[in-house]
């Protein structure tokens, strides 16, 4: 896997960031995401399994099947080791920008 | 015994929230989605729920996309050959119209609408060399026939062209109007179809071909120094493509007769008029075969103030060739 730096669109971002403590699924990263953003970001069906299918396949994150109780066999998404660099990358390029625009903008 | 309705399908892959919209507007008249056809929409009567609509293309839609679609609330309503999908969710007015949104963000959206350009690859890159080698075909032979046929090709071309175009603008900006609709490439491809029935049609018409034509007049025939008593006028003709002919042998003349003789190239004849010093044939059906024929006239000595014509018309209608 090369080591590349990758915008994210914030529904990536947002996606991966709702799994980098626990699994989930895809309900429950819509909704964190709402939470996150304070309601202005929404992932729509499609959008979310246009997303998730692009990361399985490069391989940020994987399907799991749940032994929860009560939700067993639901789907779940977990990042793996190579999205948790991917994001914390993102963040890292973020933080850059931030930084710069809190310097040269001052209180905004 | 539900109440049913039918409308057309046109809608393009570039105008398929213009068909939601249409679906949307129909479900707060009553009138809900029951199955989408090739060209035709049925509507089933129910006024007891007002429902949103989204139509998505999805190429190998497996377990995880109806899950990630049915856990957002959407119901699949049915889904066509083409890979698209039809859902619907049940309209709340108090919930913003994000909720009734699959495609959240403009990239997402972007990428989606361009996969459904692949086909119209796929039929462009096969339709172009074809229409460029009956562009070809015609410019070395032109006719009516190969015109048509290059025109039906140019225009298959052209439509898969404008296709793949409209997606990728779509693509770049999703609120645009496409100035390509699908009612018009339906009247493209209505002309085209039209157009292929023609070509047998105007197969037959071109079967209609004068192979002889022939006027003659003369004040007096001498048959002086020739072996015979008489002047033979032969008039050479070819038959390109064998069938039913129409014989014309109109003349008069004084004095001494005039006689047809109608042979193929190995002597046979084919048809005889026998000496008179009138004749007026119209349309008697001779049936040629593919070669060269002589239409052989015997005027005897003596003939005078005679006006002679003759024409064979292959027939231009009957059975297809």
């Amino acid at each position: 896997m090369a080591k590349s730096i990758e915008t994210l669109t914030e529904s990536y971002f947002y996606i991966m960031l709702c799994l980098y403590e626990k699994p989930m699924h895809g309900y429950g990263i819509m909704q964190e995401t709402e939470r996150l953003s304070g309601g202005r970001v929404k992932i729509g069906s499609g959008t979310m399994y246009g997303a998730t299918g692009s990361m399985i396949k490069k391989g940020w994150i994987t399907e799991v099947v749940s032994d929860e109780p009560g939700f067993e066999r639901r789907r779940l998404y977990e990042l793996t080791d190579e999205g948790r660099r991917v994001l914390r990358e993102e963040a890292v390029r973020l933080r850059e920008l931030v930084k710069n625009a809190d310097d040269i903008l001052g209180a905004y | 015994m539900k109440k049913r309705k039918r409308i057309s399908n046109t809608y393009t892959p570039w105008e398929m929230d213009k068909g939601c919209e249409k679906l949307n507007r129909l479900s707060g008249e009553g009138w809900q989605l029951e199955r989408v056809g090739a060209f035709v929409i049925t509507l089933v009567r129910d006024e007891s729920k007002v429902y949103r609509y989204q139509a998505d293309y999805c190429k190998n839609a497996d377990g995880r996309y109806y899950e990630t679609f049915r856990e957002q609330g959407w119901e699949e309503v049915c889904n066509n050959s083409m890979d698209y999908h039809w859902f619907r969710k049940e309209y709340d007015s108090t919930l913003p119209d994000s909720e009734y949104e699959i495609y959240t963000d403009d990239e997402s959206y972007e990428k989606a609408i361009k996969a459904t350009s692949k086909t119209y690859w796929w039929l462009l890159a096969a339709y172009l060399p074809l229409s460029i080698s009956y562009v070809m075909a015609y410019l070395s032979d032109p006719n009516p026939i190969s015109f048509i046929v290059m025109a039906g090709y140019l225009l298959l071309a052209v439509t898969y062209l404008f296709s793949v175009i409209a997606i990728y603008r779509k693509a770049k900006d999703r609120t645009r109007k496409i100035f390509v609709s699908g009612k018009a490439i339906t009247v493209m491809l209505c002309m085209m179809l039209v157009m292929l029935f023609a070509v047998p049609f105007l197969g037959v018409l071109n079967n209609k071909r004068t192979e002889l034509e022939t006027n003659m007049t003369w004040e007096l025939c001498s048959a002086e120094g020739t072996a015979e008593d008489e002047v033979v006028h032969e008039l050479d003709f070819d038959v390109r493509k064998a069938g039913t002919h129409s014989l014309r042998l109109v003349y008069s003349c004084e004095e001494a007769p005039i006689s047809v003789e109608i042979v193929d190239a190995e002597g046979n004849v084919v048809y005889r008029a026998e000496p008179s010093l009138q004749c007026s044939i119209k349309g008697e059906k001779l049936e040629l075969e593919e070669g060269g024929y002589a239409a052989n006239v015997y005027v005897e000595n003596g003939s005078s103030n005679a006006d002679f014509s003759i024409s064979i018309v292959r027939d231009g209608l009957g059975i297809i060739d």
